[in-house]
């Protein structure tokens, strides 16, 4: 008996081992952080937005009077776990408060402490939301996912002040960040999130009798209040808007599946981008549809955000991959997260 | 990358034992979060309605976690299907006898974002649940009495009914006003004008 037993043990005993290992090498391979930096300037320059638009009706939706009063928020939101620091401002400091913030989004954003000012912007993103919840939409869940994400990684590890004042420091050694576990599992989180986001998306929308029938789409564009382009020629094209209606559908159900495929991810993007602009252009709701977007870059590869930046970079020709091939090959787990930064050796090729 | 670099990232040189079992309960204590965060916000949409008994009770656990860090949604955009819209109109009598008539969304406020903070307004008010509507419709009032100094406000919600593929191929237009149904919230006393 024990002789049967012994390889059904050991092989379920195995694949427990390469389970295990596939689960550490998905979430902590050591990861370019530069993909990292790039989300976090691009979130913060939404939350900046989003937030300066905040600023124009400041007193209207966080004042004494505002349109949502403290009494009807706190109601609504008794027996939950909704924190705001606006509960704690008093009128005069309103705007004093709101200066902050916003200083904070920008330290953010320009990647300057941030190990502190990513957490800071979290704790305004969720402030800000908890204390209106009745006036926000997608776009405010998408940028507190985001931010969490980049607080937890370490998003000012490239692309930042941060970067720029070590290197100043450190000299030549220090011109390239080094891979990283937190890295990786911030963009995991964030790869994951969006897969799930589409899937209810998707998977919501099979409730309604639109979505079969093929009407939804129209549905959408005819809505007054949503509209931003005239789209009523399309009651002309009755078909045309059944195949946008099942192929976005499709699109969203699938999304958390197809976009692992590397051959079909290009085709996943170029449909996120498709979809997100088309939602921006036609129902006016571009910043809902970019930061959908910067939640889809986070699947860019490595090197082609790399390629992207030295392109975009002051005085450089050439691109780094030309002296750095990325992806870099497959590395054993490293300690996680007290692994000490190291120190890239210096290239071997003169940068131009 | 040189491989040299690689070998330098991969192995980090002996540890001690100390550090060690540090290392390994951080790492412990990592993945137990991480299995945690992904079970909440994959339950966080699975338990919108309509749902099951056991999404419920498993959203109940971590419904904690998910509210205080904003993740509690169900990414319903547009489902079960594209409905009609809210808008909230009103009239604000001052108390020299003047009347201040406006709409909320109004589509010519700029930038698009703002004028979508106003449409979540009235979007949201219409699905409240029945025991905040009273104090709701009174939240508004108040304000608008305040920015208009008005004594007195009327505020009437309408409905802006979707119009189908063949009324419009038969020349109607979204704005006609038979595709408007209104009714009224109430007449509300200002106090703080």
């Amino acid at each position: 008996m024990r002789r049967l037993l012994n390889p059904v043990v050991r092989d379920l005993m195995a694949r427990g081992r390469s389970l295990a290992d596939d689960w550490d090498a998905f979430w902590f391979r050591p990861a370019d952080p530069t993909l990292l930096g790039l989300l976090r300037i691009l979130t913060g320059l939404m939350l900046l937005y989003t937030h300066a638009v905040w600023g124009l009706v400041l007193g209207q939706f966080f004042g004494p009077v505002s349109w949502l009063s403290p009494a009807l928020v706190r109601a609504i939101q008794q027996d939950q776990y909704n924190y705001s620091f606006w509960w704690l401002v008093a009128d005069g400091w309103m705007w004093p408060v709101y200066g902050f913030s916003m200083a904070v989004l920008l330290l953010f954003t320009l990647g300057l402490f941030t190990r502190v000012t990513s957490i800071l912007s979290l704790l305004v993103v969720i402030s800000f939301a908890h204390r209106v919840p009745q006036a926000t939409f997608g776009l405010d869940q998408i940028n507190a996912m985001l931010t969490l994400y980049l607080a937890i990684g370490p998003s000012g590890q490239a692309l930042s002040l941060d970067r720029f004042i070590a290197r100043r420091r450190g000299g030549s050694a220090l011109s390239r960040p080094a891979p990283s576990a937190g890295a990786n599992l911030a963009l995991r989180l964030i790869n994951v999130h969006m897969c799930v986001i589409y899937f209810f998306a998707g998977i919501s929308k099979l409730q309604g009798e639109a979505w079969w029938t093929g009407e939804a789409m129209w549905r959408a564009f005819s809505n007054l209040e949503y509209q931003s382009i005239d789209m009523t020629w399309l009651a002309w094209h009755p078909w045309l808007l059944n195949l946008l209606t099942h192929v976005s559908v499709l699109w969203e159900v699938f999304f958390c599946v197809l976009i692992w495929q590397p051959r079909l991810r290009p085709l996943m993007l170029a449909g996120a981008v498709v979809l997100h602009v088309g939602i921006g252009a036609c129902l006016g709701m571009w910043t809902f549809g970019l930061i959908m977007l910067v939640g889809c870059a986070s699947f860019l590869p490595s090197q082609t955000v790399r390629d992207l930046v030295a392109a975009l970079s002051p005085g450089r020709s050439r691109p780094w991959t030309a002296l750095m091939p990325l992806p870099t090959p497959p590395q054993p787990a490293v300690p996680w997260p007290s692994r000490p930064e190291v120190p890239e050796p210096a290239l071997p090729l003169n940068r131009v | 990358m040189n491989p040299d670099a690689h070998s330098r990232l991969a192995v980090p040189g002996p540890v001690p034992a100390r550090h060690r079992n540090g290392r390994r309960y951080w790492r412990w204590m990592v993945n137990l979060w991480l299995v945690f965060h992904l079970v909440a916000i994959i339950i966080a949409p699975a338990a919108m309605d309509p749902s099951s008994e056991l999404t419920r009770s498993v959203h109940d656990v971590c419904q904690p976690y998910l509210e205080a860090l904003y993740l509690d949604h169900g990414y319903h955009f547009f489902a079960p299907e594209p409905e009609e819209s809210t808008l909230l109109s009103f009239e604000a009598e001052r108390p020299d006898g003047t009347v201040v008539r406006g709409r909320i969304p109004d589509r010519a406020t700029q930038p698009r974002l703002l004028y979508h903070r106003y449409f979540m307004l009235t979007e949201h008010m219409s699905k409240s649940l029945e025991e905040f509507r009273d104090q709701w419709h009174e939240s508004y009032a108040q304000h608008l009495g305040r920015a208009y100094g008005a004594s007195r406000v009327k505020l009437i919600q309408q409905t802006h009914l979707l119009s189908s593929m063949e009324r419009i191929r038969e020349g109607g237009r979204l704005t006609d006003p038979e595709s408007y149904e209104n009714h009224p919230l109430g007449d509300f006393a200002c106090d703080a004008y």
